[in-house]
């Protein structure tokens, strides 16, 4: 009794296997990330510098500062996010809390999932279609922006309705039982217990709003102004519409500087990132169940 | 009874539910008000995922007109008051600002009735508010229900023969949606008039 048998033998010597194996890919994930870094930091550490952080562009763009292209990208997250955040969000609160299962709802969440599929030169042009001459808010941060938003609002839409089908139904119940009304449900409950989960959604949508060239190469984005933008409604010059000019269409550059800005632009998304990412390790420590 | 029932898109109810002699489906009546005055406890306990004292304090801020807060002084005795009727301030007085989901299953379910009282319910609906409850934490929320008795009316529905005894004046039941026998509980369980109460108290079905 209570002997190994071949059988067991044999079903433990696959599950081993299986293990291992799975263990093998996911340590292969995480190799291309270290990779990248490992040599955007090898080959474009020796740039950064406060001169190059902060200083204008010389020499027709071999050489000096990136400044007006990381302020630029700055003013695009920033009106994407705005613009983003509140709508995803209501949309979200809108679907997962007040929506009656039904064919427009469905209709709703099938143009959500095909929106996140369009390709961003489709939005691109879209972009200019409908808000650099329809709108006629011409070649500038609000119609990059804009375009921006519409791109990546499916993030924040899905991210904040999972975590809000997240929250149990338990204490809906249980607010709705004393009276309390949808509203002062999703106020008082819900949201507090969703915002961490809604904040991954703004992270991954600061990484891709901050990353994009495609969508603002004809909305919003120049390769070279001599002035940094005053308002939305200037066009700017950007990290990512930078790199793209500086690798591929400019002779002469120096091997280190697009290194140098691919570094700042990983290191930019990651401060953004940062304060969302303190801010959501606070409020997971105080999750209350 | 305070058609809590209807999240569930499925259910179909018919006939009327007389709470102070008015139909809770009827006409002119406010949902929001119906669950003032019916105060429901769940199977399994469900606090909010607060502290203590704002569970305690949540049902009351519900209906408290905006921006009409009342002092923290009074808060705190309602707090207090609440959580003494339910027999739990003695063991939570000191940890008012600790999370309800970390007390133990009885301490939750206490808190769960403790919460409805603020607003000054005059029913209060107990769905099998034991069946998650080990036999200790049962026989201590029973002695709660006698604790408010005559303050509040309590309806209370179990399968458990011996706790409807235990724990009732007035005994209802109930067979497939239809109500067989009214009495009050010692009649129902000595003298039952229907042969269906009769041999559902002997455990010949279940």
């Amino acid at each position: 009794m209570f002997e190994k048998t071949a059988l067991n033998v044999r079903n433990q010597r696959t599950q081993n296997l299986v293990r291992t194996l799975f263990l093998l890919m996911t340590v292969l994930l995480i190799l291309p990330v270290l990779v990248i870094l490992g040599v955007l930091v090898a080959k474009g550490g020796s740039m950064l510098s406060w001169e190059f952080l902060f200083g204008e562009p010389t020499n027709g763009m071999t050489a000096g500062g990136i400044f007006p292209a990381l302020i630029g990208t700055v003013w695009l997250v920033a009106v994407a996010l705005l613009a983003s955040v509140p709508l995803g969000i209501a949309a979200a609160i809108y679907l997962s809390e007040y929506a009656p299962d039904n064919a427009f709802t469905r209709v709703i969440n099938l143009a959500i999932i095909n929106l996140a599929g369009v390709p961003s030169i489709v939005h691109a042009l879209f972009g200019v279609g409908a808000f650099v001459l329809f709108f006629n808010f011409g070649v500038s941060i609000l119609a990059a922006s804009l375009t921006l938003a519409i791109m990546t609002l499916p993030v924040v839409i899905v991210a904040t309705r999972e975590s809000l089908q997240a929250v149990p139904q338990a204490f809906r119940e249980a607010c709705w039982n004393m009276g309390a009304t949808r509203w002062q449900t999703i106020w008082k409950v819900v949201l507090p217990n969703a915002v961490s989960g809604i904040l991954t959604g703004v992270i991954l949508e600061v990484s891709r709003t901050a990353g994009e060239t495609a969508p603002i190469m004809f909305t919003g984005a120049a390769f070279f102004l001599p002035l940094l933008p005053q308002s939305v409604n200037d066009p700017t010059m950007a990290m990512s519409l930078h790199l793209y000019v500086i690798s591929t269409q400019v002779p002469g550059i120096p091997e280190a500087l697009p290194y140098g800005v691919a570094l700042v632009l990983i290191l930019m998304v990651l401060c953004m990132n940062s304060v969302s990412i303190a801010f959501r390790m606070y409020l997971r420590g105080r999750k209350k169940w | 009874m305070n058609r809590i029932i209807e999240r569930l898109g499925y259910v179909r109810t018919t006939g009327t539910i007389e709470v102070h002699g008015k139909d809770v489906y009827g006409e002119n009546v406010e949902l929001i008000q119906v669950r003032k005055q019916v105060g429901m406890v769940f199977q399994r306990p469900n606090p909010l995922p607060l502290s203590i004292r704002d569970n305690v304090l949540f049902g009351y801020r519900v209906h408290q007109p905006e921006g009409r807060k009342a002092p923290r002084n009074r808060r705190d005795d309602i707090v207090e008051d609440a959580l003494r009727q339910v027999l739990l301030w003695d063991a939570v007085k000191d940890k008012l600002g600790r999370r309800a989901t970390a007390l133990s299953l009885e301490q939750q379910q206490k808190l769960c009735i403790a919460r409805l009282l603020p607003v000054k319910p005059s029913v209060l609906l107990m769905d099998e508010p034991c069946s998650a409850l080990d036999p200790a934490a049962t026989s201590a929320v029973e002695e709660l229900l006698w604790e408010l008795r005559g303050r509040y009316s309590i309806l209370i529905v179990t399968h458990n023969m011996a706790q409807a005894r235990r724990a009732s004046d007035e005994c209802i039941f109930m067979l497939l949606g239809k109500v067989i026998e009214h009495s009050k509980t010692e009649e129902m369980f000595v003298t039952p008039t229907r042969k269906e109460t009769a041999d559902y108290i002997e455990g010949r079905y279940g």
